[in-house]
């Protein structure tokens, strides 16, 4: 019997069918296979190099066994409880997800039906354009205004259908960010139409005055949305945990698309100790401010245009296609997030890693750019 | 992404030739509806008809055939679906049905009138496993008149990158020629309504760069050439040396398109762009070299085509399938390339292998060009290849082409036969299949 042709031509909607999928990394056995290296440093998805807050590090080493056949807290209960009394805010006004990933989805679920949009920016975090695409939302991009988000031109992409303004705050990857002045006349003129999101994953980093707490805005502007994540400062990335805060009211509709149990104990539990460890985030800013520090004079002795802003990473244009600066830095055991996919076509964006790492890329890119590479073109 | 051709018709047959009549009418009258001329309505019809006696009479399915009629905008095309597990997949051998050293006999040959007919015929395997015959006619245009150069005066330094109306794509089509050698425009920009028509059917997608006064500095245009790859051309900037443009300024303006290029394409499936006429003012340390193929044009000497090429993602590492005898090309290429591989090596372990192989054809014959692709390695296929060049020979095809898929590990088992058939490696195309692609060129002096 031959097998049954599944008609996926009729299955599949057409704004899936247009869809990439994402393709993560391969495991470092893989790539250190592949590309012949022998050690490989991952400076490609902005990990804390100082790893999870000292007051957490218990809690994940001695996690015990029969805690896994249990489920988790449906709502993050006590976490909830944690952030509401660390920003004055009712625990009701969080809500926790699988990381930031996943409270970006229950957003756009909420607000969004067919013939509805989103607008961004065309080179920030991708994940609100995805997930609107895949959802079978238009995202309308506007451009980058010197590496920032450009506040006239989100105004000006707004059409009735408009639900949802995503503001990365710092800008991922760019670094440049909004001040406390710039956001708070951008919500004024949007005067409460659409729901606003600040996505404040590298909020932890900026140490600039007149950088925006999205957290006390929240009393002001009833249609914010703030987004925070224990994946960056917090070094949970591996446990996946991230959270929400809004009005109660907006909350409150957002929860009906949320996905409950989807935040496992370990995250919680980690989360929740990590949260109040101000030292681990002194430890921190010390350690990306000093080699940035080392780095960017490095950059400018090379003669390669930057963009270093707030956030523990930096830009960097490279005289040759980025795609092939990855592969040949995974060569030498540096992992980098080539830029093409981000619309910074020979920009490459580089966490800051140990020191050992930074160390390492440093060589590593004085020998890419010092190497004669005409044979490739 | 490619838009869906605007409209379609579809009939459904069995492969009785009784409705040989039916399938003439409705062929006809749907590429007039879709606005081809009569003369290319009824090349068109014809190839069908040669199309649906062939599958009647000599392979036979027995079963409905599918039928579908496209508009394309600039062109009709028409597809045979039928299912592949009905018949035997030999009779897809454009020489399955003939004696390839009777001339006689290849005029007999329904495949190859059909393709005589049509400006592009593919026979190829579909992933639900059906098997499809494609064949295309495009409307006819005029050609640019060879003294419409417009002269462009100088831009100023504030410009904007946007798509271009018909007007603004034909100015900058047709003025392009002039600044441009021959060898580094593709022959579709002698032909400004048919890109007007190929970007208003979606297929291809254009750029140009103003100034403040709606001055044209120049273009880009792009592609889909495959599910996953994308072509361009370009940028080609409209000034030469007594133009008063800024060195500095073109650099920038040609950056710009191709940036603008890369942008649009930054979030597709693409895995990567490619540029097979790289125009003075292309910014080429955007890409990397990959090789060239040669064309050939009329017994004229052949023309070196290079192939640059830019990957569009970062490259996670693959396995590559070879024969021993393609290993040190590839290592070669690999490491030139730097691409993170695996070669993995296929031998003959003495089983059992299929009597026949089976190789697709895709013939385009405004470039007297026809790329091979293995559907099925058999033991036949040092044979197969010969009678395909001997028959491609008649046809007065020069520039031949197999593509081979090292992300199958069957397909490597061609590699011998193609040597020893004058087949060279040419160049790898990145993740241009399931695996990477191997474009291996009919060099003519078998090994």
């Amino acid at each position: 019997m031959s097998p049954v042709a599944i008609p996926l031509e009729d299955l599949v909607p057409e704004y899936i069918k247009h869809f990439t999928a994402y393709i993560p990394s391969k495991p470092d056995d893989e790539l250190k296979k592949l590309y012949g290296c022998d050690q490989l440093y991952r400076l490609n998805n902005n990990e804390n190099p100082l790893g999870p807050p000292a007051a957490a590090r218990p809690i994940i080493e001695h996690f015990l066994a029969p805690g896994a056949a249990i489920y988790p807290s449906g709502d993050a209960y006590h976490l909830r409880q944690a952030l509401g009394k660390k920003f004055g805010l009712d625990p009701d006004q969080f809500l926790v997800g699988n990381g930031a990933n996943e409270v970006i989805a229950f957003v756009i679920k909420a607000f969004c039906q067919e013939g509805d949009n989103i607008v961004t920016a065309d080179k920030t975090f991708a994940v609100y354009e995805w997930i609107a695409e895949f959802s079978g939302f238009a995202a309308r991009l506007t451009p980058l205004l010197d590496f920032a988000f450009d506040a006239e031109a989100m105004l000006d992409a707004i059409d009735k259908r408009t639900k949802i303004l995503f503001i990365c705050n710092p800008n991922n990857p760019t670094g440049t960010y909004w001040n406390r002045e710039q956001l708070t006349n951008f919500m004024d003129r949007v005067d409460g139409r659409q729901i606003v999101v600040i996505d404040e994953a590298y909020c932890e980093f900026v140490e600039k005055e007149d950088f925006p707490d999205g957290m006390e805005l929240l009393r002001r502007y009833p249609n914010l949305v703030v987004f925070r994540t224990f994946s960056k400062m917090y070094a949970l990335a591996g446990l996946r945990i991230g959270y929400l805060a809004g009005s109660l009211e907006i909350v409150d509709i957002i929860r009906r698309t949320c996905v409950v149990y989807s935040v496992n104990t370990l995250a919680q539990s980690a989360a929740l100790k990590a949260l109040n460890d101000d030292q681990h985030i002194i430890r921190t800013r010390n350690h990306i401010r000093q080699e940035k520090a080392r780095i960017l004079p490095l950059l400018n002795k090379l003669g390669l245009e930057y963009q270093s802003g707030e956030g523990c990473f930096i830009m960097i244009k490279l005289p040759m296609s980025d795609t092939l600066a990855y592969r040949k830095l995974m060569t030498k055991g540096i992992m980098i997030r080539s830029m093409t996919g981000f619309r910074f076509p020979n920009w490459i964006r580089v966490s800051i890693g140990t020191t050992e790492a930074m160390t390492a890329f440093a060589q590593a890119l004085t020998e890419l750019v010092g190497t004669d590479n005409k044979h490739l073109i | 992404m490619n838009k869906q051709p605007r409209r379609q018709a579809r009939l459904h047959v069995r492969d009785d030739l009784a409705f040989l009549p039916t399938v003439q009418t409705f062929i006809e009258n749907t590429t007039l509806t879709f606005g081809l001329g009569q003369t290319e309505a009824l090349a068109l019809t014809l190839a069908g008809e040669e199309i649906f006696n062939y599958l009647c009479t000599s392979v036979k399915p027995k079963t409905e055939i599918e039928i579908n009629c496209y508009e394309g905008g600039y062109y009709a095309a028409l597809n045979f679906t039928l299912p592949i597990h009905n018949f035997a997949m030999r009779a897809f051998n454009l020489t399955a049905t003939i004696n390839v050293d009777d001339e006689k006999s290849l005029d007999e040959m329904g495949l190859i009138i059909a393709s005589r007919m049509v400006d592009y015929l593919e026979i190829s395997q579909s992933d639900s496993g059906h098997l499809q015959l494609s064949l295309r006619k495009e409307k006819s245009y005029p050609k640019a008149p060879e003294h419409d150069r417009t002269p462009t005066p100088p831009l100023t330094e504030k410009f904007s990158i946007g798509t271009p109306d018909a007007e603004e794509l034909k100015f900058f089509i047709s003025n392009s020629r002039h600044y441009t050698t021959p060898d580094l425009l593709p022959q579709e920009f002698y032909y400004p309504g048919k890109i007007v028509d190929m970007v208003n059917a979606g297929d291809y997608r254009a750029a140009i760069v103003r100034d403040a006064s709606g001055r044209i500095g120049g273009g880009i245009i792009w592609y889909w050439s495959s599910s996953k790859m994308v072509e361009c051309y370009g940028p080609y900037i409209l000034a030469d040396d007594t133009t008063a443009i800024p060195p500095k300024l073109r650099q920038t303006m040609a950056k710009a398109l191709l940036e603008h290029c890369l942008n649009a394409i930054a979030k597709s499936p693409a895995t990567g762009l490619l540029n097979r006429y790289p125009s003075p003012d292309l910014p080429r340390h955007h890409f990397e070299s990959l090789g060239t193929v040669l064309e050939h044009h009329n017994t004229t000497l052949p023309t070196e085509i290079p192939a640059l090429f830019r990957q569009m993602q970062e490259d996670p590492g693959t396995i590559a399938w070879a024969h021993p005898d393609l290993e040190p090309f590839l290592h070669s290429e690999y490491q030139r390339l730097t691409l993170p591989r695996e070669i993995r090596l296929t031998r003959d372990s003495g089983e059992t292998t299929a009597d026949f192989s089976v190789l697709a054809s895709e013939f385009d014959r405004s470039r007297q060009k026809v790329t091979l692709r293995p559907l099925w390695a058999g033991n036949d296929m040092k044979k197969n290849i010969a009678d395909h060049l001997t028959l491609f020979a008649a046809e007065e095809l020069e520039n031949i082409f197999f593509v081979m898929d090292l992300g199958r590990s069957w397909q490597a088992a061609f590699f011998p036969a193609l040597s020893q058939n004058g087949f060279t490696p040419r160049l790898l195309l990145p993740y241009g299949g399931k695996g990477d692609l191997l474009v291996l060129q009919n060099t003519g002096a078998p090994s």
